[in-house]
């Protein structure tokens, strides 16, 4: 029934997947498409830029190379804020990682309803815009005397991060049947050895998950890095400082990278989250 | 039979008075209960009767307000689960989902850090013993509800507890499955010699399985008898009517002849009690029969034997059971009555309207204590 050519001549059966074609809303996947575009215009334009050999940025493209990539991974500057990118990056997930797990676990042990009141306010800091959150960051690093630094940008990633990772956690341990640890401890398994080896490899997925997920967050960060990173400057920042002086060719290369890293890491949180839970 | 009788050592279970409260509620109340080296006992009652806090005492999960808990002997009130020769199979069996089917049998002996090599012979050996032989491989969520049983008692099973403990076990299984798992059960505690204690709301299966019942509610431990003492001399009329179907007759006492009351004799009927001391004549008290101890005859074919008990009625229904029917009889002396025949042709010829005789031998009729019930 499905493919016209394969079916069995019965007759008129052509002339069914036929009214079946016509029936297909042809507006309606249109409109999808038209947005799909205007979604993914933007990026497809870096990316397709990022490979054109000349600086000019207008069709019709001279011709396809590498020579903005292998221009960015000799720029030691850009070379530096990568590298501060990725370390920020992985110390975010570190933090985030231990303290959402270790908040999550802690929340278990308080009251339902107590607990319900602090899901709902560690949720409220992701409705702060960030710019708002960034100036009282800079302005309370200012006040401490915490100097603006790769760090002082990094904590700040954990601070915002931290909220996602607690709550991904935290609804993965809802799911988790905490019977199973009685029946460890049964078998003469200590509390400890319980945890280690019942909880913690079931929910690793979605704190790996969580962890990722703060990675993304770390690298994608502009504003937080703007106002405390100092000269420490971060990736985005970076291409920030060349959007000022004109749009640049090496820009869709950073883009690229910093896109092909985002997408992947997100990709990877998506699974361990969901589908990596089964 | 049972091994209830042997007499070295302490028993394997000693509940001392014991007492538990979840935030007021009375879950169970001064429960004092011996299980012997062997026994295969259970607890039966309602959900909600304390047998599972009652397990869960046993197994360490709980502690009593009041109270002690011996295993062989010693005090493990304050014992923590993990200190304890208990061993329990859950009632939603609680497989470690990552592990395969070995490891989650495996994960007792590997914290008491028995060789490799014996833990595997000892895990393959602990699978075929409980009919899973060959699926060590196999992740334990990759199984149906019958083979996690199964892994669930091995790996409660290999660590050779003191005692095991049943928590409703089969009660997630389809009706021919656990059929099939009670017996199976029955013979592999027989052949270890292990201890269990069993918790089950399911009367049927108590009586099956168990060398000793112990009948719960509300928190309190009512009695501790064999399956047939329970069924045939229930200690009140909570134990009597959960133990199977119970028909409830209240009659007036007209005649005292030698510890026998004879409530009432004639052509029509005749009603025989045994009368322990005390009673009078013109007392009114309360019989209990089982549906299967009442026999029913067609009026026809009434010979009057005279050793029973027999009153006269008429079929109102005929429950077709299978092997068995039941009838439910109206009868003027006996009020509604139920009684349970095997299906056969005597059986089929009696139609609702039928004028019965219903009879019984008066020793399997027992005596309810208190005030008649309404609406029996």
């Amino acid at each position: 029934m499905t493919a016209v050519t394969g079916s069995p001549p019965s007759p008129g059966g052509w002339r069914r997947g036929l009214a079946k074609l016509r029936r297909r809303p042809i507006a309606s996947s249109g409109f999808v498409g038209v947005v799909l575009i205007y979604l993914f215009a933007p990026l497809i334009v870096m990316v397709a830029f990022s490979f054109n050999s000349s600086p000019r940025l207008s069709f019709p493209f001279s011709g396809l190379s590498l020579r903005w990539y292998e221009e960015i991974f000799t720029d030691t500057l850009v070379l530096r804020a990568f590298r501060r990118s990725v370390q920020a990056a992985v110390v975010t997930a570190g933090i985030t990682g231990v303290l959402g797990l270790l908040a999550a676990l802690g929340i278990l042990k308080i009251a339902k309803r107590a607990r319900g009141f602090i899901l709902a306010i560690s949720a409220a800091p992701l409705a702060v815009p960030g710019l708002l959150f960034s100036i009282g960051l800079a302005i309370m690093y200012r006040q401490i005397g915490f100097e603006r630094s790769i760090w002082a940008a990094t904590l700040g990633h954990a601070l915002i991060a931290l909220p996602f990772v607690f709550l991904v956690v935290g609804a993965s341990l809802e799911r988790f049947r905490f019977t199973l640890l009685e029946a460890a401890r049964d078998l003469g398994a200590s509390r400890w050895h319980a945890f280690r080896t019942i909880t913690l490899p079931l929910i690793l997925p979605a704190v790996m998950g969580a962890m990722l997920l703060a990675a993304a967050i770390s690298i994608d960060d502009f504003v937080i890095a703007f106002f405390t990173a100092g000269q420490d400057k971060t990736l985005p920042l970076i291409m920030y400082g060349r959007v000022l002086k004109g749009i640049d060719p090496t820009l869709n290369a950073i883009g690229t990278v910093m896109l092909l890293l985002t997408t992947s890491l997100a990709f990877m949180a998506a699974r361990r989250t969901t589908i990596g839970e089964r | 039979m049972s091994s209830v009788s042997r007499e070295t050592g302490p028993p394997a279970i000693r509940l001392d008075r014991v007492t538990k409260r979840f935030g007021g509620v009375l879950a169970v109340d001064n429960v004092s209960l011996e299980i012997e080296e062997g026994e295969f006992f259970s607890l039966l009652g309602p959900s909600g009767c304390g047998k599972t806090t009652t397990l869960r005492m046993l197994a360490g999960f709980e502690t009593p307000d009041e109270g002690s808990v011996y295993l062989r002997g010693k005090d493990v009130t304050l014992v923590q689960p993990n200190k304890r020769a208990t061993n329990m199979v859950f009632q939603n069996y609680e497989l470690f989902p990552h592990m395969t089917v070995s490891n989650n049998v495996a994960y007792g002996l590997k914290l008491k850090k028995v060789p490799k090599r014996e833990i595997t012979r000892r895990v393959d050996e602990m699978l075929e013993v409980v009919g899973v032989g060959g699926l060590g491989k196999r992740a334990a969520d990759q199984l149906s509800g019958g083979q996690q049983q199964r892994v669930a008692l091995a790996r409660a099973l290999i660590n050779r507890p003191a005692v095991l403990l049943l928590d409703e076990p089969l009660s997630a299984l389809d009706v021919k499955l656990r059929k099939r798992m009670q017996l199976e059960l029955k013979s592999i505690q027989e052949t270890l010699g292990t201890t269990f204690v069993y918790v089950t709301h399911d009367q049927e299966e108590a009586l099956l399985m168990s060398d000793r019942v112990g009948i719960m509610n509300q928190g309190v431990l009512l009695q501790v008898a064999t399956p047939r003492t329970i069924y045939e001399q229930p200690a009140d009329d909570f134990v009597a009517d959960f133990v199977g179907t119970l028909n409830e007759i209240t009659i007036r006492i007209e005649n005292l002849d030698a510890g026998r009351g004879l409530v009432t004799s004639g052509d029509r009927e005749r009603i025989w009690i045994d009368a322990p001391g005390g009673m009078s004549i013109g007392q009114t008290v309360r019989l209990a029969v089982r549906p299967e101890a009442l026999k029913i005859t067609h009026q026809d074919r009434w010979d009057g034997a005279t050793d029973l008990s027999y009153a006269r009625g008429t079929v109102s229904d005929v429950i077709y059971l299978g092997p068995f029917t039941q009838f439910l009889i109206e009868s003027e002396r006996l009020g509604r009555v139920v009684s349970q025949q095997v299906s056969d042709a005597g059986a089929a010829a009696i139609q609702p309207g039928t004028q019965v005789v219903v009879s019984w031998r008066p020793d399997a009729a027992f005596m309810l204590a208190g005030p008649a019930s309404e609406g029996r």
